[in-house]
């Protein structure tokens, strides 16, 4: 099983113990899994994902699958992307799940070091935050306000140049 | 959209800072300064997020827009969403007649803002105090200043990138920049002009004068009583219009070892003391340093250097310069440039008093840099042109 060309499909393991199959194409959209195939070779045994669970990993490869013929990222640096927030149409309709389940999504493509799917999931809360009022903020995401009043006043005030359209 | 109002905890805050950040860079201005209101976790986060800053303040919408096409900033309309402009080596395609001529109608006095992401941002601080309003140039300028100091106060410290547009500095914009964004600063541009650029009875061209010399650039150098403060880090230096004495631009030079761009427009610094200094000719200006001169030329690591409507970059006048040249002296004058090992760009756009003839020739046989701007086209029969495969 492990010698010859290496096998079309790969097992990983999620953090709850459950193997999932997937192809080994749409494994390598992940930066972290192709690297340890290239380095581990094909042993053909389970690759351990530890920290994403089996909801989170099946949406995972649910994503890489449907962009597995997608050219690979151009690798730009912080200083070089555009920051433009729009979303395909596939992938907003993928997003379009709990908070919880997205910020899983997040960390699961920071951990697997898939950009792209990093990329939309970061520009879909950018989303989530844009337009909206402080209060509003707080509220989409739960956020504890530890201000005082005396400092929320300030802020406010200092940042009303910003308010004036 | 994913669902909201379905959460128990602030699933942000559990977030690595890197992944936090990422999310920020994609918001504009506004929404990311209303994500810096919501706690103070969140609002060290917006200032962290904040790096590029592109800050011009004016009287008028119209000036400040002139003011971003001449700088090749994106303006309103016309920004070009597939690449990031960070510093524009050229007037760009953004014309003019794309200002509307609105703002001139209503008169009203407003200044605007730009980040990078946004085209730009229009602040209306006035609204609340009309009487304050400022009529003369002084005040002008102090309010100008005044804005940019605040604004440094709160992001100074996450800064790699700032840009400033306004009549000129004074020691209130200069302290901030020396004590808010010492090492971290990489890139740093203050284009100053005339405030009777646009709107005086006079043509512009008289007022392309160096602004006059002041002491705020010591806070700038760290030098005398700022000793403890000044900028260090720097990578990129834009002048434009600055009263920056050629002593004082020695030492914002030599305290920025790391610097590989230095673009000097109607500069006074642009002396040859300077750049005699520059290219390790000469240490007259830096009492400083040691006596010899063999050594590394300061200037060294300049990749750009360009020095436009600068009039004395050569202490030989023109019509000497031309004599040297027939006599075989191709490089008289401008000895300093060779020692600049490093240069890829060297502009001298606008120096009239330089002949383009001369600057072309000591290229081609003693310089080869890949790109020369000569200070005026060659207007005689021989076609003259640098060849970028001398390189």
């Amino acid at each position: 099983m492990s010698s010859g060309t290496p096998s079309s499909t790969i097992t990983l393991t999620s953090s709850d113990g459950v193997d999932v199959t997937v192809e080994r194409q749409v494994a390598e959209r992940s930066v972290l899994i192709k690297n340890m195939l290239e380095d581990l070779g094909d042993s053909g045994e389970a690759i351990p994902v530890p920290n994403v669970n089996e909801a989170v990993l099946k949406k995972v490869i649910e994503w890489c699958t449907h962009h597995k013929l997608d050219p690979p990222s151009a690798g730009d640096d912080d200083d070089s992307r555009r920051k433009t927030t729009d979303i395909d149409e596939w992938d907003q309709k993928f997003m379009q799940v709990d908070q919880e389940m997205l910020f899983e999504i997040i960390l699961a493509a920071n951990y697997l070091d898939i950009k792209a799917l990093l990329d939309v999931g970061c520009k879909t809360v950018a989303n989530m935050i844009k337009g909206k009022s402080p209060e509003e903020i707080r509220k989409t995401f739960n956020i504890q306000n530890d201000f005082t009043p005396e400092e929320e006043d300030q802020i406010r005030r200092e940042n009303e140049w910003a308010e004036d359209r | 959209m994913a669902k909201p109002n379905t959460v128990e905890k602030d699933r942000i805050s559990t977030l690595p800072l890197e992944i936090v950040l990422m999310i920020l860079s994609y918001l504009p201005l506004q929404s990311l300064l209303h994500f810096g209101e919501t706690s103070r976790t969140n609002h060290l986060y917006h200032i962290l997020s904040l790096k590029r800053l592109r800050l011009a303040v004016f009287q008028r919408r119209i000036h400040s827009l002139i003011s971003f096409v001449q700088a090749g900033w994106p303006t309103t309309g016309h920004y070009d969403k597939g690449k990031e402009i960070i510093y524009a080596d050229e007037a760009v395609g953004y014309t003019i007649s794309v200002l509307q001529p609105q703002a001139l109608r209503t008169r009203k006095r407003k200044m605007y803002i730009s980040d990078l992401e946004d085209a730009s941002w229009e602040i209306d601080s006035f609204r609340k105090d009309e009487t304050g309003l400022p009529t003369t140039f002084e005040q002008m300028v102090c309010m100008q200043n005044d804005i940019l100091s605040s604004l440094l106060g709160r992001y100074g410290k996450s800064l790699v990138q700032l840009e400033f547009m306004a009549y000129d500095m004074d020691m209130e914009g200069a302290l901030a920049l020396a004590t808010n964004c010492r090492s971290k600063l990489r890139h740093l541009a203050l284009r100053f002009e005339h405030p009777h650029v646009r709107d005086g009875s006079m043509r512009p061209r008289a007022w392309l004068q160096p602004a006059p010399s002041s002491t705020c650039w010591n806070a700038l150098i760290g030098i005398g009583p700022y000793k403890q403060i000044g900028l260090t880090g720097l990578q990129t230096l834009i002048l434009e219009r600055a009263g920056i004495t050629p002593w004082q631009l020695m030492v914002l030079v030599r305290n920025n070892p790391n610097l590989t761009t230095l673009k000097l427009r109607t500069c006074t610094g642009v002396h040859p003391d300077f750049l005699s200094w520059l290219g390790g000719m000469s240490n007259a200006l830096d009492m400083d340093a040691a006596g010899d001169t063999n050594c590394v030329a300061p200037g060294a690591k300049l990749q750009v250097l360009w020095l436009e409507n600068c009039p004395n970059v050569s202490d030989e006048p023109a019509d000497a310069l031309e004599e040297l040249q027939e006599k075989e002296d191709p490089d008289a004058g401008l000895r300093w440039v060779k020692k600049l090992k490093c240069l890829k760009s060297l502009s001298f756009r606008e120096c009239m008093s330089l002949p383009p003839t001369h600057v072309d020739q000591a290229n081609k046989l003693i310089w080869n840099i890949p790109e020369v701007i000569l200070p005026y086209t060659i207007t005689s029969g021989d076609q003259v042109e640098v060849d970028p495969e001398l390189a």
